[in-house]
């Protein structure tokens, strides 16, 4: 590891803005760099970047973000921001801050890049209207397309049809996968760049009733009256003919647009009185308000149920009895339908779940394999260059499948290109002993190994997960090796304690680290030394055991709420990992409440503030001189 | 009316073409576009007074069906008529006008309430709303001006034409 020239640039309004005199703080500070490596500054943009190389490494005392123009190597620091959360002079915590960043800014690494060309063929595996649909997108914007299913047409130019009986295996990495497919026993491979699964329709009532006399699924009615059949009940009159919309979850727009216009139809060609029955009535979609306002008008009956549904009982004559309050009549309503239409969901297909568990990708609690998480573009999979849009992802709107369409559009022209990427893994080929808990814990599955591991710098997501959990410490994160860490944390350790308890936080850069930006001075004095990591899924014991061999009172870790995380499973992964860093203290005669967990967002600056506070708090009283024999 | 109202109210029983009759009136065409916001609730004076007078409630039972108990009630006659309700609605429900053809409807099925009565009894008697008493015949008088007759005749033909007959309300 090599250490690069450091220079300090220091703000002189900065200093005097924290009540510092500039002069006597810079000769202070000049000691912690070369001689003649300081630099006091009184107005960024004088600063001319034809004086530094772009070998140099820069500490900018007194910004929140990298100077535009300088150097590649730069590590800002706003004493603002930081300085509020240690306790002692003030001198000593900036000495002690800017020390740590002159340590890290030292050990800045600039990782190998290599060129990738991306294979740009994409394969689309899916059967019926949605898939064609996205076939025929995905072909107009440029790619060649491998349409894989039972029946897949070849009418769009640029699209080759691969006819075949299931998608089997992909293997491989974005930009190059090799893709096994299935024609009733006989396996063929086929190469392409990304892979977009979009499967085919299920559907499910959304309540666990079998249909039967007196109960249909809205599918059902509609294929029905679709092929023109009128229902023999059509000329009953009073016929109640009641919708039950959206049980257990709002209907969803679209599913709400279909049962306006089958109830629509139903008032004007049948004698039937039409109830709605909706927990909520969402009126946002295309031409939605103007059909909830004609139904209205038509004289279709709307019902608020409460959000699980309404009470459903089955009555001596078997028939439903459908009971519910309701708050504009203050009062319960009671009705009991001739016909009740379920609304259905699209549900997994079963091909779908097998799929997703032969090729590794992770399902909701809803079974479709694109996590709800809106740090992602629909239809995103933890795989790397494998989407999941339509079906596959529990739509059945076109309007909604279009966008997922778009969204899945700029994620393949970003894969997709030529460029030049940086290793986001650093292997130590030496201290591997190929025991590839690496790759098997990716959740990813970005890496791979050929004598030694390796990650592919595409499907990484630079979570360093593995790196927290190889044996043999021998993989590092570029920019957050082990050393950078430990000189950061060692450089906030030094200074000479205080009466406020010694806490470390280990923050998520992405979440805490920018909540800590906003976040109000805490009430009494804290002394917090803040160590940002990639991801929460970092931590390891390692980290947790220096700390408190540095001195720390208490360890915070500081992860993302879940499914609110840009690596999927970093909260999980070092909430996991919790339960055995507390017993390794519990071991070493620690209390365990010592290491501390909390998910944070990056607007959550009060928040940031109450958690740190409990949690000092929670210490001091540990700190207390404890009755004889307790563990401390 | 709440008092003697089922806490269940069975909408199998009700009567789906009510909230349709109410439509056809003049003014209460728009009754069925009511999604049930409250608006007119929120503002209405008489509801301040009396939280039983609750116009967002009155359109809900017309709307489910519930044409006895919304004409025999004795709430469709509290209106103050001050319009606040129809300049409030965002769906242009005209909960006046509403309450105008509701009136006239209550009365068609014959459910009077006891004030109507009373006014229809006076119209009927004295051909006025208000008698004309022998002490504002001489007060007249002493300015020189005629007297005021009454003229019921004209009235009761006309009550009569229009089957309107006076009765108490249930």
């Amino acid at each position: 590891m090599t250490e690069a020239k450091v220079i300090l640039l220091a703000s002189r309004p900065h200093l005097a803005g924290l009540g510092l005199d500039p002069e006597d703080m810079g000769r202070e500070l000049g000691n912690l760099v070369n001689p003649g490596q300081i630099r006091m500054v009184d107005d960024w943009t004088s600063l001319d970047a034809g004086a530094f190389s772009p070998e140099d490494r820069l500490v900018l005392v007194g910004r929140s973000d990298p100077w535009p123009g300088g150097p590649p190597g730069q590590w800002p620091l706003n004493l603002n921001v930081e300085a509020p959360w240690l306790a002692g002079p003030l001198n000593e915590r900036v000495s002690a801050l800017v020390r740590a960043a002159v340590a890290e800014a030292a050990r800045l690494e600039t990782p190998p890049a290599r060129l990738v060309e991306p294979d740009r063929t994409v394969l689309v595996w899916g059967d019926g209207l949605e898939a064609g649909r996205v076939v025929e997108r995905i072909a107009k914007a440029g790619f060649p397309v491998l349409w894989a299913g039972r029946r897949p047409g070849n009418q769009v130019p640029g699209v080759t049809a691969l006819p075949c009986s299931g998608l089997r295996a992909v293997e491989g990495f974005p930009g190059r996968f090799t893709v096994w497919l299935d024609d009733n026993g006989h396996w063929t491979d086929k190469a392409a760049g990304a892979v977009v699964l979009c499967g085919r329709l299920t559907r499910r009532a959304g309540l666990e009733f079998e249909t039967g006399p007196g109960l249909i699924s809205l599918s059902t009615l509609e294929d029905g009256w679709e092929r023109e059949q009128k229902p023999d009940w059509a000329e009953e009159p009073g016929f109640r003919l009641v919708f039950l919309a959206g049980a257990g979850r709002p209907p969803t727009p679209h599913g709400l647009g279909r049962i306006l216009s089958l109830a629509l139809r139903a008032r004007r060609e049948t004698k039937a009185v039409v109830y709605v029955l909706a927990p909520q009535i969402q009126v946002a979609g295309p031409g939605l308000e103007r059909l909830s306002g004609r139904a209205r008008q038509a004289g279709l009956v709307f019902l608020r149920t409460p959000l699980q549904g309404p009470d459903l009982t089955v009555m001596e004559n078997g028939r439903l009895r459908i009971t519910m309050p309701d708050l504009v009549a203050r009062a319960d309503l009671s009705l009991t339908p001739d016909l009740l239409v379920l609304e259905d969901e699209v549900i997994p297909d079963p091909e779908l779940t097998d799929l997703a568990a032969a090729l590794g990708l992770t399902v909701g609690n809803d079974g479709f394999p694109s996590p709800d998480n809106v740090l992602f573009p629909a239809g995103t999979t933890n795989r790397a260059g494998i989407l999941a849009i339509g079906p596959a992802r529990g739509t059945d709107a076109p309007e909604i499948l279009d966008r997922e369409i778009l969204a899945g559009l700029d994620v393949l022209q970003e894969l997709l290109t030529d460029r030049t990427v940086e290793d986001r893994l650093i292997v130590d080929r030496g201290r591997c002993t190929l025991c590839l808990t690496c790759v098997r814990i990716c959740p990813h599955q970005a890496l791979s190994f050929t004598n030694r591991p390796w990650a592919d710098p595409l499907a990484c997501s630079a979570c360093g997960l593995c790196v927290a959990e190889c044996p043999m410490d021998a993989l590092q994160l570029p920019d957050h090796t082990d050393g950078r860490v430990k000189a950061r944390l060692a450089a906030l350790l030094a200074r000479p304690r205080t009466e406020a308890p010694r806490l470390v936080m280990y923050g998520c850069r992405r979440s805490a680290a920018r909540a800590m930006r906003i976040a109000p001075r805490p009430d009494e004095p804290v002394d917090l030394a803040f160590i940002p990591l990639p991801c929460a899924g970092r931590i390891e014991a390692d980290l947790v055991l220096t700390a408190f061999l540095g001195g720390a009172d208490g360890v915070l870790i500081a992860a993302c709420h879940d499914h609110n995380c840009r690596t999927q499973q970093g909260g999980p992964e070092a909430r996991r990992r919790m339960g055995y860093h507390q017993d390794l203290l519990a071991e070493s005669g620690f209390r365990p409440e010592r290491l501390g967990y909390i998910t944070l967002a990056p607007n959550m600056g009060r928040e940031f503030t109450e958690l740190v506070t409990q949690f000092h708090r929670a210490v001091r009283d540990l700190n207390q001189p404890p009755a004889s024999g307790d563990p401390t | 009316m709440t008092e003697d109202q089922p806490r269940t109210w069975d909408l199998d029983r009700a009567d789906p073409d009510f909230k349709d009759d109410v439509a056809r009136r003049p003014g209460a065409e728009k009754i069925r576009l009511c999604y049930a916001c409250g608006a007119c609730s929120a503002r209405c004076p008489v509801g301040d007074i009396d939280p039983d007078f609750d116009p967002r409630r009155l359109i809900r039972m017309v709307i489910l069906g519930m044409r006895d108990q919304v004409l025999s009630s004795p709430l469709l006659w509290y209106c103050a008529t001050c319009f606040t309700c129809q300049e409030t609605c965002p769906e242009g429900v005209n909960f006046t006008e509403v309450l105008f053809a509701l009136k006239n409807m209550a009365v068609e099925a014959g459910y009077f309430p006891p004030a109507m009565s009373a006014q229809t009894e006076l119209l009927k008697n004295h051909g006025r709303l208000y008698e004309i008493t022998d002490f504002e015949n001489q007060n007249r008088g002493k300015y020189g001006l005629p007297e005021l007759p009454e003229r019921p005749d004209d009235f009761k033909t006309l009550l009569e034409q229009l089957k309107i007959e006076p009765r108490e309300a249930d």
